[in-house]
């Protein structure tokens, strides 16, 4: 239908596609950055599982055994769901060593044994050379097919195909998989070129399927009832009957359960290309899913095709045949090109790993044994490009070769049964600790001779090759080793009975010998590692210090030369860097032989990641780095340690490690634990200094006699806090109060209760933040005790008072000495009274009796009669003002002068004082004058102390002057608001110094330095006592000259 | 002619001042007690006492302020008459109702110039 | 839910769903529609598609495991 160019164009233009996209992913460009390391691609990349066989293959056997051709994908399936634990592992494995290929692991396993990489890569080799034959005719087939062109022609433009496909593939191959010699063995390019086959090939298919559903039928229902109904399905059904039915069931379904890890190309796509083991999860689910949908579809074409009335044999390319020739073409090159992508895709992986596989195991090996060989190790890559090259070519060739025999349609489970013998091997390897390298090589070759001869060679004969006499009657007529019935086992079907041989020798020797065979202590440290290595590796470090006797620079370049042999200079250069880096030993000079032990270490595993273990292994210990003599140190140095231990190795190792892991615990938690305390200590700290300021703010605060209480606002007052020392002070304990709930009212004083308990609630109305009370309270011991109560009022946010806060201390003993002290007072004043009363009547009769005489009235009186009377009057009138004093200085003392003030006018006050005084003045021959203002406002005054002031002012006037005239006036005073009264007398001076003690008690100014006046000296200080009392001012102004003036003023608003 | 009652438990003090009234042109009465001071008022009706404040039986306070009730005494003037501080008798005085008072040792003149202000 | 959630964490639930599906898959019931291919592939491919729905529970479920 289509022209072969057109053919040709278009799967030629979808590789440059792939090419091109390829491309982009290694070269790192942005947007196709995050196709890499995606779970998706990787998931996709393990459908390359599904191949042409897959492809075309399942109808065909779909049409010939019903469902049987999906125990393929349910096998897997069963296995993916350890995969979690199991792929987990394999990688963890293949990260740790660097693995490349199946055959690579199989070997680090078993001790980096190359013969069993050999054994490994010869067996994955003939499983999987018949499958790339496959692969290419199902591409030229199904060419031919949508070509529409005869078998003769095919070679004309066949030929042409076939360099073209063939020529395709190993550009490709070569340019992504077998770039350079990558440590880590990824091919990012390829795999996401992979990704996009596969999910073409499911997209095809699911067109296909599709079409042939709704468009030529009327969906699944519909197919299933026609078929059923057609004479077909007792053939089908048919077919899937038989007593061996469950059996191949079952023999199919072990196949593909172990070749989804076992198929080398399965292998490296699903542990190799793995970059993050959450992948793995993704793909549990996902390639199941894609199993799933690309076999869903399968049955119905095959049934369609049979209705459609194809023949069997063509079964294979229904899927192709039905859109061609129903009406769809196009939906057929789809098809053609999912197919072709299906093949591709095998072949590539397969070719690159394959060549890994030869180059590592196969080539390496010889190149050690022919030194002649030794060439070719620098060229390692380009050997490996031969080998996919030549790989791809055999694999075609064996394929026209072997034609359209049994042989090619049955490969398939025939490489399944191959690939199966490894499944033992790494099975044992991963989890059972005696399996060892004898056990592993023994096994894997009895189970590869065993299916060589059980089903090669049989295939060999159908294919026509051998002759059959050997499937008829055995080798040289031994029928009991009858190829397909060994041992007389007849019941089986030819593959389930080479499956249950191969088995059965493969596991038997396995077994047989890891229990017979020793392993060595070197084998037991990687068993170790490979079976443990789900725990994080943690580094060992040896214990040990040793002597730095290496000198470096002579192992690096030892080291370095050995990388020559495989890498150009400069890489080899930057590898050796690496390898001291990783060992933290590039800077120094001498190193010690355990360090060096850590280099080769280092090395092996950055060469093995482009040869392979074995190799690698292989290299370094022809390439010696030790010396005897270092060698001997070193296996010194690890006895001495496990001598002083006596612990064997691997338990040395677990312990090592078990302790390591707990003391980077411990030190962590420790680490903790400190900041912890630390900030645990801080905190105490700071309380121990908060609680000590609370201590001594208390201390200092109650200071031993101040009891503090804090009641609540509730009658009675409960107390709710009261402070230690109320014990001593008052005699209740703190229980007593608290506990005992003794209320504060119950020990008030009853005569106060009353006025405290208003003055509380006056004082609580007022909002006053605090006030200070004095009443009795009961100490314990029954006793009243006068205290002082300092209470502050505490109140809640609304403003309603919830406790008092009071300081209480007893002022019982200064009560009482106040008492005695009013009472002192008291009988002072009583006795000021008294003898002012006692004292004054004498003097009265004394005086009035001397008056009487002097005014004649009791007859005449002769003149020096009336002068010496005239002296006693004088004598008594001091007397009296001598008295006067005496009980005023009393009085002042005792701060208990009493003022009468009444409004009064002073004018009067001064007037009548002036009256008394005249005598007094006319005996002395001097004059007062007065001088008033008019109209003076009225004053609060006491008119007797007033007069008494002024009395004392011009008696003193009259005293200190000779002669002239003494003034007194009154005045306004508008600035000060007050009455102004002077007294002045000219010629008397007062000197400054005098001025200051002149209202002192007791002063008196000397004149002449005589005290001639007499008098107590209390006159001034009474006079200024009485007009402070009056809350005026008293003063004095004095000039030489000018004379001496006495002001007083008495406040015209009086506010007291 | 005016009659005077002198209430004094001094006798020296009330032989002087009876002695200086009665040369004024008084008619003097004498009383050295409370009781009898007032029995006297009760019965003789004098224009003035001059009171002396501490005396025996009745004191002076008492007197003036029996006086002072009584309706039909209320009229005569009382001087008090005291050695007693000042003070204290202007304000005792006033609250028995007292119209003036001299303190001992006294000015004679103005001791019958207050007497003259009263009863002429 | 929750305690859904907590069966899906345990790691022995591969062992139980493991085989569950091989008798799912291979014996004893896959012999009661042996005859019927039709019927074979309805059983099959439901029954495969419950285990891969339980895969995916598995997945979602166990976001948190890092070990193990």
């Amino acid at each position: 239908m289509f022209s072969p160019l057109a053919v040709i164009t278009v799967f030629c233009l979808y590789m440059s596609i792939l090419f091109v996209i390829a491309l982009l992913v290694e070269r790192r460009i942005h947007f196709v950055k995050n196709l890499v390391n995606n779970p998706v691609i990787y998931s996709l990349g393990m459908a390359v599982y599904c191949t042409a066989w897959t492809y075309y293959g399942s109808v065909g056997k779909a049409a010939t055994s019903g469902m049987l051709f999906i125990t393929i994908y349910l096998g897997p399936t069963l296995t993916i769901i350890f995969w979690w634990t199991l792929l987990r592992k394999l990688v963890r494995i293949k990260s740790t060593y660097r693995i490349t290929s199946i055959a690579d692991f199989i070997s680090a396993r078993y001790n980096k044994s190359p013969a069993i990489a050999a054994l490994a890569t010869t067996i994955a080799f003939f499983g999987t050379l018949p499958y790339i034959a496959l692969q290419f005719k199902a591409i030229f087939s199904t060419f031919k097919v949508i070509t529409q062109t005869s078998a003769d022609s095919s070679i004309g433009h066949g030929g042409n195909v076939t360099y073209i496909v063939v020529g395709l593939m190993i550009l490709f191959t070569i340019i992504f998989g077998i770039r350079r010699l990558d440590p880590t063995e990824r091919h990012q390019g390829m795999m996401v070129a992979v990704a996009i086959e596969n999910t073409v090939q499911l997209f095809a298919f699911l067109v296909a399927g599709i079409f042939v559903c709704y468009f030529l039928y009327h969906g699944f229902g519909d197919i299933l009832r026609q078929f059923s109904e057609s004479r077909f399905y007792p053939l089908m059904s048919a077919a899937s009957k038989g007593n061996s039915s469950f059996t191949i069931w079952t023999t199919y379904t072990i196949l593909a359960m172990s070749a989804i890890i076992c198929l080398p190309r399965q292998f490296h796509t699903t542990v190799v290309e793995n970059t993050n083991e959450k992948h793995i999860r993704t793909a549990m689910w996902f390639f199941p899913l894609y199993m799933f949908l690309i076999n869903i579809f399968v049955l119905p074409i095959a049934m369609s095709g049979l209705l459609k009335g194809y023949s069997v044999s063509q079964a294979d390319n229904f899927v192709l045949l039905l859109p061609l020739y129903h009406g769809k073409p196009w939906v057929a090159l789809v098809v053609f090109l999912g197919g072709f992508s299906a093949a591709t895709s095998m072949i590539m992986i397969t070719s690159m790993t394959m060549a890994t596989m030869i180059t590592n195991h196969l080539l390496l090996p010889m190149i050690g044994w022919f030194r002649w060989l030794g060439g070719l190790r620098r060229n390692l890559l380009k050997c490996r490009w031969i080998a996919a090259a030549g790989f791809i070519i055999v694999g075609y060739w064996f394929g026209q070769l072997v034609g359209e025999s049994y042989m090619l349609v049955n490969i398939g489970l025939i490489a399944f049964a191959a690939v199966l013998q490894f499944a033992p091997v790494i099975l044992g390897g991963i989890f059972w600790r005696r399996a060892n390298k004898a056990g592993a090589i023994m096994g894997l070759s009895a189970g590869f001779i065993v299916w060589l001869y059980t089903l090669l060679i049989p295939s060999f004969v159908k294919s026509g090759w051998v002759s059959s006499f050997l499937l008829e009657k055995g080798p040289w007529g031994i029928s009991f080793l009858n190829p397909e019935h060994l041992f007389g086992v007849v019941t089986l079907d030819p593959l389930s009975h080479a499956v249950f041989w191969s088995m059965l020798f493969n596991i038997g020797f396995y077994v047989l010998g890891a229990f017979y065979c020793k392993s060595s202590e070197e084998e037991q440290r990687h068993i170790d590692d490979f079976i443990g290595i789900s725990k994080s590796v943690v580094s060992f470090a040896p214990p040990a210090e040793r002597e730095n006797t290496v000198i470096l620079n002579e192992k690096a370049e030892r080291v370095e030369n050995l990388f020559k042999q495989y890498f150009p200079v400069l890489e080899s250069e930057s590898m050796v860097k690496k390898c001291l880096c990783a060992q933290g030993i590039e800077s120094r000079e001498k190193i010690s032989v355990v360090e060096l032990a850590g280099l080769q270490n280092e090395a092996e595993k950055l060469l093995a990641g482009s040869i392979g273990t074995a190799a690698a292994h292989k290299a370094l210990q022809a390439g010696p780095l030790f010396t005897d003599k270092e060698s001997l140190e070193l296996s010194t140095t690890y006895a001495d340690i496990l001598a002083t231990l006596k612990v064997a190795p691997q338990e040395l190792k677990r312990k090592v490690d078990f302790y390591q892991e707990r003391t980077a615990l411990l030190t962590q938690h420790a680490e903790e634990l400190g900041g912890k305390v630390r900030e645990l200590e801080n905190q105490v700290a700071e309380r121990k200094k908060a609680e000590e300021a609370l201590q001594e703010e208390r201390r200092l605060f109650v200071g031993g006699t101040t009891v503090v209480f804090k009641w609540k606002n509730e009658p009675g007052w409960p107390v709710e806090y009261v402070s230690q020392n109320v014990k001593g002070q008052f005699g209740y304990t703190v229980e007593e109060f608290i506990e005992k709930q003794i209320l504060y009212a119950s020990i008030i004083h009853s005569e106060d209760l009353d006025w405290v308990t208003e003055d509380i609630k006056m004082h609580s109305r007022s909002g006053a933040p605090y006030f200070e009370q004095e009443y009795r309270i009961a100490r314990a011991d029954g006793q009243y005790r006068w205290i002082y109560d300092f209470t502050v009022v505490i109140r809640a946010g609304d403003g309603q008072i919830t406790h008092y806060h009071g300081y209480v201390s007893d002022i019982t003993e200064r009560r009482e000495a106040q008492e005695k002290l009013e009472e002192a007072m008291e009988v002072k004043l009583k006795f000021i009274s008294v003898v002012s009363h006692e004292l004054r009547t004498p003097l009265t009769a004394i005086r009035e009796g001397i008056s009487l005489v002097l005014s004649g009235k009791a007859g005449v009186v002769t003149d020096v009669q009336k002068e010496f009377l005239h002296d006693v009057k004088s004598s008594v009138d001091r007397l009296t003002r001598l008295i006067n004093d005496v009980l005023d200085f009393q009085k002042l003392e005792a701060k208990k002068m009493v003022f009468n003030l009444q409004p009064a006018d002073i004018n009067s006050v001064i007037t009548e004082a002036t009256q008394q005084l005249a005598p007094l003045a006319r005996e002395r021959k001097l004059n007062l004058i007065v001088k008033l203002a008019q109209n003076l406002p009225q004053a609060k005054l006491d008119k007797d102390r007033i007069t008494q002031v002024l009395t004392n002012l011009v008696d003193n006037a009259l005293k200190y002057t000779e002669r002239g005239d003494i003034t007194i006036s009154s005045a306004k005073d508008e600035t000060q608001d007050c009455i102004c009264v002077s007294v002045h007398n000219p010629g008397s001076e007062i000197k400054k110094e005098d001025i200051e003690k002149l209202f002192q008690k007791f002063e008196q100014l000397e004149r002449g330095g005589k005290r001639k006046t007499g008098g107590t000296g209390l006159g001034l200080a009474i006079c200024k006592e009485i007009i402070d009392q009056h809350r005026g001012k008293i003063w004095v102004v004095s000039k030489a000259g000018k004379g001496t003036t006495f002001n007083f003023t008495i406040p015209i608003k009086s506010d007291g | 002619m005016k009659k005077i009652l002198v209430v004094e438990d001094e006798l020296i003090i009330l032989k002087f001042v009876v002695f200086r009234l009665e040369k004024e042109g008084y008619e003097v009465l004498s009383a050295t007690d409370g009781r009898v001071a007032l029995d006297i008022i009760q019965n003789r009706k004098p224009d003035l006492v001059l009171l002396d404040v501490f005396i025996p039986s009745l004191d002076g306070y008492e007197v003036c302020k029996c006086v002072k009730d009584d309706t039909k005494l209320r009229h005569i003037p009382v001087i008090l008459f005291t050695a007693s501080d000042p003070t204290i008798v202007a304000h005792k005085g006033k609250e028995v109702g007292a119209d003036d008072y001299i303190i001992k040792p006294f000015d004679p003149e103005q001791l019958l110039e207050k007497i003259k202000k009263f009863i002429g | 839910m929750k305690k859904l959630k907590n069966i899906l964490k345990n790691k022995e639930l591969s062992i139980i769903l493991f085989c569950l599906s091989l008798v799912l898959f291979v014996w004893p019931f896959l012999s009661s529609c042996h005859e019927n291919p039709a019927m074979m592939f309805v059983y099959l491919f439901l029954a495969w598609g419950a285990i891969i729905v339980f895969l995916i529970l598995m997945d979602t479920n166990s976001e948190k495991d890092s070990s193990g």
